[in-house]
């Protein structure tokens, strides 16, 4: 082995390491950005002036580094909160505000109320008049210590919000006669 | 050339351009709304990572550059008639399996992102890319100056190949001093070492890929070591395959006999120390100590879902088998040889699906059960059109390179 | 702001970053879950699959509620456990004819860990932590590999089969920033859900976190998440 092989055999190495390595160590916008974890920026200011390493950094700021953060920030929120609903339906939300009912989001029961709080139509809300409705939190499966069920055996075949306000579930509109 | 030669050769490339068409379709279908409705291919069901994942493995741990610098770095002789053939089937795994996982991304066209500097350097599949990368161009280089003598000369002849040569050895650019034979061996030999020990980062990284995971199945310090024994497998396997392949069909079987024999000693090595490892590795993620989801995880491979593919193809096809028919009478001859290396190559295959696809039945969650461990048919077809790639790149490369097997002669 | 802005306000070594902000005036949210209050009523599952667009139907979702059923016994290796997951809009627990008499539910989520595999693993740093903590994925830059749904504990980390790249719980970021409560809090109806700022002394997760005894998943991993569970029962850590 002569010297010469030798050392044309490790440059060659050498520098396809050297040049993969400074690509991530150099070039990597988030490096140029952030610096090395623990030592800092290791990029001479005079190269972060260049103007290839401008160009990328402001690329990064353009696009390709994303910005998702704003983007994850401008998306728009689809549940309202309860106070929203409030605003044209007073009533509703004064009453099951005094009601058992008052840890319950209108729109666990309503669905999304994004499209209706826009268009205000009955047709962009659900309604759900059905026992499955309520039956979907109040039905005596096992493991539900943590609410007043009731099972299936409570008056059948009769819809719930017959007898029971959903927004005020204990003032109940029955009597043993009708 | 015989007119019954050429046919059978155009039969031949074209089977393998209808098995690579198939294989399109099937990455077309993969990343498109396909046209039978099925289940999304996502990874929705839990299981992320599959055959595609498999075949990457299996592509890329092929180990051939282990093989090829046997003789070229350590110079033991009796590999140096393989050592061409190891080369170029080592290239063409390795950009045939990066291909193959590049096509299982999501979103390739992100990569692009990714080449301008967006990238986490704390992130070991980071590193695999960038040390496969470097292997990759390192194996180029290596190449480019194990070849170049013969290239030279053959640039004197005509038709396709003179003019690969011309092209491919840069003689345009009259690099003088590059034309000393003995200089371009030798520099050869010192890229071939930078190869190998790349190819061993590089493997032992993504043995790392797998075992930083908190899957049961996966974790642990025995995969990154069990990778580069199982690359040595496939590597000496696979070159016997193609050794075989190639002389059967230039009509000269016992030309390599002692190459082959010294395979098939590297062959035995190999499975006896696989074989271990994964004993070892069983054991002691199976044994009760090492926690309860460790010991469901390898549940999946003792008695569960993958006991078949484990003790039958894995243990018994893929090691013991060809071990006994290495030692038997039958390791003299070469069809015996062939076998052996035929039955540990699916030993191999199916391991690499069993660890990706068996390490992820038990994960450490509860949320996302996994039932079934679905292979979509258009996987299959995506991998047998890989397997068909590297067949035909290899053909490719095989006629356009001067590739010399008569130094035993 | 913008993103580089904080990303160098968060420190590489991402466990160091719950450290920081613990203690000092910052916002730095979490979750508390109180288990025995959950009905698996599912209305957080419906309400985060529409409020982030996650298909509806397929059996992924940023949250989803474990229903358990479990016989104890002594060892505790001989304990058995049905478990049973309800991750599209259709409620398997009210069907359920449960094997073993005690049931629990469990809701999950991505646990926004303060020292997150999944940030640690993406190789084109599409996850990063923001300045609060909350773990957050950069969907123009991921490429899809899957490292991080291999590589997340929790399991929390999917394929969002119409974007074609990870997705996750992000506590609802659109919304917290805004000051609303994450759509899964909102809906809860028996509060089993709790959401809010640590460092604020008048917070509800403060008090809950001051006054009970809180788990967090798979404590092992050290991943040291932000999702806390009051009531946790050993069957649901594994
Ligand atoms: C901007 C005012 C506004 C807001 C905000 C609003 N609504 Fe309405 N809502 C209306 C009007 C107006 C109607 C009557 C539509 C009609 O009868 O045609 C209505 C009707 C309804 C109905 C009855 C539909 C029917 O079938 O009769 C329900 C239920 C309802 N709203 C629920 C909600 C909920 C839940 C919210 C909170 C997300 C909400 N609304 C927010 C204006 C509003
Ligand atoms: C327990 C579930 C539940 C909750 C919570 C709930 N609703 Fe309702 N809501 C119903 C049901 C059921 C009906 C249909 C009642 C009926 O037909 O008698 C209804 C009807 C309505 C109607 C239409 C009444 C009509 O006669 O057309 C409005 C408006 C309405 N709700 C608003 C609200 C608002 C505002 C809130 C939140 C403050 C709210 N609801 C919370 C279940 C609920
Ligand atoms: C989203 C879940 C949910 C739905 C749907 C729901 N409820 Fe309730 N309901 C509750 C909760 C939570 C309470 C409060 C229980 C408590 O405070 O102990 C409650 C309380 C009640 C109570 C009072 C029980 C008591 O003795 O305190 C009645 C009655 C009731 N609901 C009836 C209904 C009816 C009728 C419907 C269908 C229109 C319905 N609920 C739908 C969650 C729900
Ligand atoms: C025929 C009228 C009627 C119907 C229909 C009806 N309830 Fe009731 N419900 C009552 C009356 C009356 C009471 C109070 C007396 C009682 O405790 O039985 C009551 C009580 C309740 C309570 C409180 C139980 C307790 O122990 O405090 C709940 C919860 C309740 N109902 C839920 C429902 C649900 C859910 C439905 C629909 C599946 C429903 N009810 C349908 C009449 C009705």
């Amino acid at each position: 082995m002569r010297k010469k092989a030798l050392l044309i055999g490790i440059g060659i190495t050498a520098i396809v390491y050297a040049l993969a390595f400074s690509y991530i160590f150099l070039i990597s916008p988030i490096i140029l950005e952030q610096g090395v974890p623990w030592i800092g920026s290791i990029v001479p200011v005079q190269i972060k002036e260049l103007p290839i390493v401008r160009d990328i950094v402001a690329g990064v700021e353009k696009g390709y580094i994303s910005n998702w953060f704003e983007k994850e920030l401008s998306k728009k929120a689809k549940y309202k909160e309860n106070e929203v609903c409030g605003e044209c339906h007073k009533e509703y939300l004064d009453l099951i505000i005094s009601s058992n009912h008052s840890s319950l989001a209108c729109e666990s029961c309503h669905g999304v109320g994004e499209e209706h709080s826009k268009l205000r139509t009955a047709w962009s809300i659900v309604v759900d008049r059905s026992r499955d409705a309520c039956m979907s939190c109040h039905l005596n499966v096992s493991g539900r210590e943590a609410i007043v069920t009731v099972d299936e055996n409570h008056y059948p075949g009769v819809k719930c919000v017959v007898c029971h306000d959903a927004h005020d579930p204990l003032s109940i509109s029955w009597s043993e006669g009708s | 050339m015989a007119t019954g030669d050429s046919l059978r050769e155009a039969i031949f490339v074209g089977l393998m351009i209808v098995l690579i068409c198939i294989g399109a379709f099937g990455v077309i279908q993969m990343h498109t709304e396909p046209i039978v409705p099925i289940e999304p291919f996502e990874s929705a069901i839990g299981i992320p990572w599959r055959l595609l994942v498999a075949t990457y493995l299996f592509f890329v741990l092929s180990g051939l550059c282990i093989i090829a610098s046997l003789s070229e770095v350590f110079g033991i002789k009796k590999f140096t008639a393989i050592a061409d053939e190891a080369l170029i089937l080592s290239l063409v795994t390795v950009v045939v399996g990066l291909t193959v996982i590049a096509l299982d991304l999501e979103r390739v066209e992100r990569g692009a992102y990714a080449t301008l500097g967006h990238v986490n350097a704390g992130s070991v599949m980071f590193w695999m890319i960038m040390f496969y990368i470097i292997e990759v161009v390192l194996l180029i280089i290596e190449m480019w100056f194990h070849f170049r003598n013969r290239l030279l000369k053959q640039c004197e002849e005509r038709g396709l190949r003179g003019i690969f040569a011309k092209i491919v050895t840069l003689r345009f650019l009259r690099l003088k001093f590059l034309e000393d034979e003995r200089l371009n061996h030798e520099i050869a030999v010192v890229m071939g070492f930078a190869t190998l020990f790349t190819a061993i980062i590089a493997y032992s990284n993504l043995g790392a890929l797998f075992a930083a995971n908190y899957l049961p199945a996966w974790h642990g310090p025995l995969l990154p070591i069990l990778f580069v024994v199982t690359a040595v497998v496939t590597g000496s396997s696979l070159s016997i395959i193609t050794t075989v392949a190639s002389d059967w069909v230039r009509g000269d079987v016992l030309k390599r006999y002692e190459s082959l024999q010294a395979l098939k000693f590297l062959l035995g090595f190999a499975l006896i120390v696989q074989a271990f490892f994964v004993g070892w590795k069983m054991l002691i993620t199976a044994y009760p100590t090492a926690g309860e989801l460790a010991s469901k995880a390898m549940a999946a491979y003792i008695t569960g879902k993958f006991a078949f593919n484990f003790w039958i193809i894995e243990v018994g096809i893929g090691m013991l088998i060809p071990l006994l028919l290495l030692v038997s009478p039958a390791g003299k001859s070469i069809s015996g040889i062939l076998l052996a290396a035929i039955l540990a190559i699916t030993g191999i295959i199916f391991s690499r699906i069993d660890l990706v696809l068996g390490g992820q039945v038990v994960k450490l969650i509860s949320g996302v059960n996994v039932g079934n461990t679905p292979i979509h048919p258009f996987e299959v077809m995506t991998a047998i059109g890989a397997g068909a790639l590297v067949v035909l790149l290899y053909y490719v490369l095989y006629k356009l390179l001067p590739v010399e097997v008569e130094h035993e002669a | 702001m913008k993103r580089r802005d904080f990303l160098k306000s968060v420190l590489i070594l991402p466990g160091l970053s719950l450290l920081a902000s613990l203690g000092k005036e910052g916002v730095s949210y979490a979750m508390v879950v109180d288990v025995s209050k959950c009905i698996g009523c599912g209305k957080c599952v419906v309400a985060c699959k529409i409020e982030n667009d996650v298909p509806k139907e397929m059996p992924i979702s940023r949250t989803w509620i474990e229903g358990y059923s479990a016989d104890y016994s002594s060892p505790y290796s001989r304990t058995q456990v049905q478990k049973v997951v309800m991750n599209t809009t259709e409620n398997p627990f009210i069907k359920m004819k449960w094997k073993y008499k005690t049931v629990f539910y469990v809701p999950k989520l991505c646990n926004q860990c303060s020292s997150a595999p999944c940030v640690q693993v993406c190789p084109v740093y599409a996850r990063f932590y923001t300045k609060e903590g909350v773990v957050l994925v950069d969907k123009d830059s991921c490429i899809g590999c899957k490292y991080c749904v291999t590589a997340c504990p929790y399991g929390a980390t999917f394929v969002h089969p119409e974007q074609k790249v990870t997705d996750k719980c992000t506590f609802c970021y659109h919304r917290i920033s805004k000051g609303l409560k994450p759509a899964c809090v909102l809906v809860c109806p028996t509060g089993a859900r709790k959401f809010g700022n640590i460092n604020d002394k008048n917070s509800e997760v403060y008090r809950l976190l001051k006054e009970s005894r809180v788990a967090v998943l798979k404590p092992e991993m050290g991943t040291y998440p932000r999702v806390f569970y009051i009531n946790l029962d050993t069957t649901v850590v594994e």
